[in-house]
């Protein structure tokens, strides 16, 4: 039966997940993180004493939903924190077994897997140590122990407190972990959790956005008075709730995973980019967390396909054509 | 019958821009960018820029008799900013000139003064110099009218405080045209233009701004404090009391060379974009992924040139001296918008590749969105076509 009902635990392990975040990640310290462009060890250490790493992994004990309202919670407070503290990422409760150290789980299109080799580049990932890596492909997923790593010079536009590498296979081996109902299952998991992080990160933006524009005095009353401000304030608010909605629904039905996906990348772009806005020439600055929620949210966008592998995906499975994965080989 | 063919003249000089904006914008844009850091004021690159002729916030400077017939300096002006925001919009802010401080001078300045701020500080073209323009405060945006920077008058002298944000150039600036109020009760009425000059007693610079994109452009904060400027550079004199109305007159001309700037970023990002995808795709696109970005590629193009239209149709009427508001509104609006959806179109062809920052297209997703901010946000834009279009009240 319908039911938008919150379960006391999601709640719980939300509370939970916002306490450390206000805790640890909030304010000046995001600015810290980001230039450093590393969470430090303490922090790491904190984030695991309280339980919020690890929980992507299938022995975590954690569904899908609870799954996504800390990753959320945590997104609102910092939306490199899920990725930068969590030393598995999304999509780790379709493996059997997760391999030791820091890995991550992706949708690579540059790369060839030929007779158990894989070879090609990754040009980002957010991390700054790799163990291991899990390629979603169409066929199932593939690990690679030990990738060539390099840590990127260059800044990503986003997430640059997850720090950032590229990585390059040449010929590298890797085994069969899952097969393509497993992929399947992997994917839908990292389409949730980042439209989860992206959906969290505007929200955060739109509440600062909200919050300056009663704040600020422009023509005599503050600039949510004025109404087309204030409508496209309203719209945000709509577009976020329908968006995680959306998002929320598609953990148990997940033919619609990738739409709701897309559809979270469009809303947060927008959500974001309509926050700078509000704060005018403010929000372009580093001094206001809008401009650093904008380039978090792109860049997060760019992951497991991004929105236009997502759009594909859900025309194919809206219209029951076969074989949806067939194009993140 | 519309006309959009580039007459040799235009596409000469447009040529020229190119290869400087190759040559010298891009890579002292880059370099800055990736230093996060303003391209310093003795940066080999200024001098170079200077020795090729070319100015930049030369806007409607060009000489033009009405014997001639219609002018064509606007439309030149618009294909430049275009062209030169193509190559590095940060670059192309952070050029040595007077910038967007030559405006109110050439419109509201004495020959003395126009002599003294145009000509004088930028005659050694091997010594760049900058000019600046201040309005902009903290609390003072989009609303001109309410600035609280004060001017008070002592004998022959103005004492202005007070402090100004977001000013291009406003660290390296040997002068500023600073917007103050000689009556906080009688709003846009007593405003007037002050040239302030580098060294003054009571002017100071503070920080310089970190910004999401345009770092090779210098933003300051520049603080009045007791600060004592000599009659002599009130811009129009004492009793000129056009203060607003040459802060807004400017608009007309701005607005559309900064959507063109807009359409420039938008249009650099497109093509390398569309450069990635021919090769990846080649000339036989096959699988539905590949179709549907060039799908995306072909919607954002039509954007990004259908806001060229506007730009240039505003350029025409000003050298028509046609009244263009609302066109140049309608431009300012459209532009922005457009530049900014070609940039996340290119960052998702680009894929992950897109996110970093050693590629072009994710420095102008960063560029782009501060033009939907300046010299008028995409709101006052609005209320401008609203008031003019159909009786929208002031409030």
């Amino acid at each position: 039966m319908i039911d938008f009902a919150i379960t006391e635990e999601e709640q719980l392990l939300a509370e939970t997940a916002s306490r450390f975040g206000d805790e640890h990640l909030r304010g000046e310290r995001e600015r810290e993180h980001e230039q450093a462009r590393e969470y430090p060890e303490a922090l790491h250490r904190s984030f695991t004493e309280m339980g919020l790493a690890g929980i992507n992994r299938a022995d975590a004990g954690l569904n899908a939903a609870q799954r996504l309202a800390v990753w959320t919670a945590l997104a609102e407070c910092d939306p490199s924190a899920p990725f930068g503290l969590d030393p598995i990422g999304p999509g780790a409760a379709a493996l059997d077994t997760v391999p030791e150290g820091h890995g991550i789980l992706v949708v690579a299109p540059g790369i060839r897997i030929e007779n158990g080799k894989a070879s090609g580049t990754i040009p980002w990932l957010p991390r700054s140590q790799l163990d291991w890596l899990v390629l979603i492909k169409d066929d199932g997923l593939f690990l690679v122990s030990k990738p060539t790593c390099e840590v990127l010079e260059p800044r990503p536009c986003g997430l640059q407190a997850c720090g950032g590498i590229e990585v390059t296979l040449d010929g590298a081996d890797c085994e069969q972990v899952g097969d393509a109902a497993r992929a399947q299952q992997s994917l839908d998991e990292c389409r949730l959790l980042a439209g989860a992080v992206i959906l969290g990160g505007a929200r955060d933006a739109h509440n600062a956005a909200a919050k300056y524009a009663q704040e600020r005095i422009a023509f005599g009353k503050p600039i949510a008075h004025h109404q087309g401000l204030a409508f496209q304030l309203a719209d945000a608010a709509t577009d976020l709730d329908a968006a995680q909605l959306l998002l929320g629904a598609s953990i148990r039905n997940s033919a619609l995973m990738a739409n709701a996906h897309a559809h979270a990348c469009e809303v947060a772009m927008r959500v974001c980019e309509r926050s700078v806005q509000a704060l005018g020439g403010h929000g372009y600055l580093y001094d206001h967390r809008v401009e650093k929620r904008m380039r978090d949210v792109r860049a997060i966008s760019a992951l497991y396909g991004g929105a236009i592998l997502s759009e594909l995906h859900a025309s194919l499975a809206i219209f029951d054509l076969p074989d949806p994965l067939e194009f993140a080989s | 019958m519309i006309d959009t063919t580039l007459d040799p003249g235009f596409t000469n000089v447009l040529m020229i821009i190119r290869h400087v904006g190759e040559t010298l914008l891009r890579p002292a844009g880059l370099e800055a960018d990736r230093s996060g850091k303003p391209i310093p004021e003795d940066h080999p690159m200024f001098a170079a820029f200077n020795r090729t002729g070319l100015s930049f916030g030369a806007v409607g400077t060009g000489r033009h008799s009405d014997k001639e017939g219609p002018s064509r300096v606007n439309r030149a002006a618009i294909l430049a900013a275009e062209e030169m925001a193509y190559w590095c919009q940060g670059a192309c802010m952070s050029l040595p000139g007077p910038g967007l401080g030559a405006p109110p001078i050439r419109i509201l300045g004495t020959d003395d003064q126009k002599q003294r701020f145009l000509e004088a500080p930028f005659a050694d073209k091997d010594k760049p110099a900058w000019g600046a323009y201040a309005t902009t405060e903290a609390a003072a945006g989009s609303d001109v009218a309410r600035i609280r920077t004060t001017a008070r008058k002592e004998g022959d002298h103005y004492i202005l405080d007070g402090n100004k944000m977001f000013i291009t150039n406003g660290g390296r600036a040997a002068w500023v045209v600073v917007f103050a109020t000689v009556d906080p009760e009688a709003g846009r009425a007593g405003q007037r233009a002050f040239v302030v000059e580098k060294g003054t007693p009571g002017f100071s610079i503070g920080r310089i701004e970190k910004k999401m994109g345009l770092t090779a452009s210098e933003t300051a904060t520049l603080f009045f404090e007791d600060c004592r400027v000599p009659a002599a550079n009130i811009l129009g004199g004492d009793r000129d009391k056009s203060g607003f109305k040459a802060a807004m007159s400017t608009f007309d001309i701005t607005r559309p060379m900064v959507a063109a700037m807009a359409v420039g970023i938008g249009r650099s990002a497109w093509d390398r974009a569309s450069e990635i995808a021919r090769a990846a795709f080649g000339k036989h696109p096959s699988s539905p992924i590949e179709h549907k970005m060039l799908d995306r590629l072909a919607m954002s193009r039509r954007h990004l040139d259908a806001a060229r239209m506007l730009c240039w149709r505003a350029a025409w009427q000003m050298d028509h001296k046609m009244t263009n508001t609302v066109e140049a509104s309608m431009a300012k609006v459209h532009a922005p918008a457009a530049a900014l959806l070609s940039t996340n179109v290119a960052m998702d062809v680009c894929g992950l590749a897109g996110v970093r920052n050693d590629e072009l297209v994710e420095k102008a997703f960063r560029d782009v969105k501060v033009f939907d901010i300046f010299e008028g946000t995409g709101e006052v834009q609005r209320i401008v076509l609203a008031r003019r279009l159909f009786g929208y009240p002031r409030t």
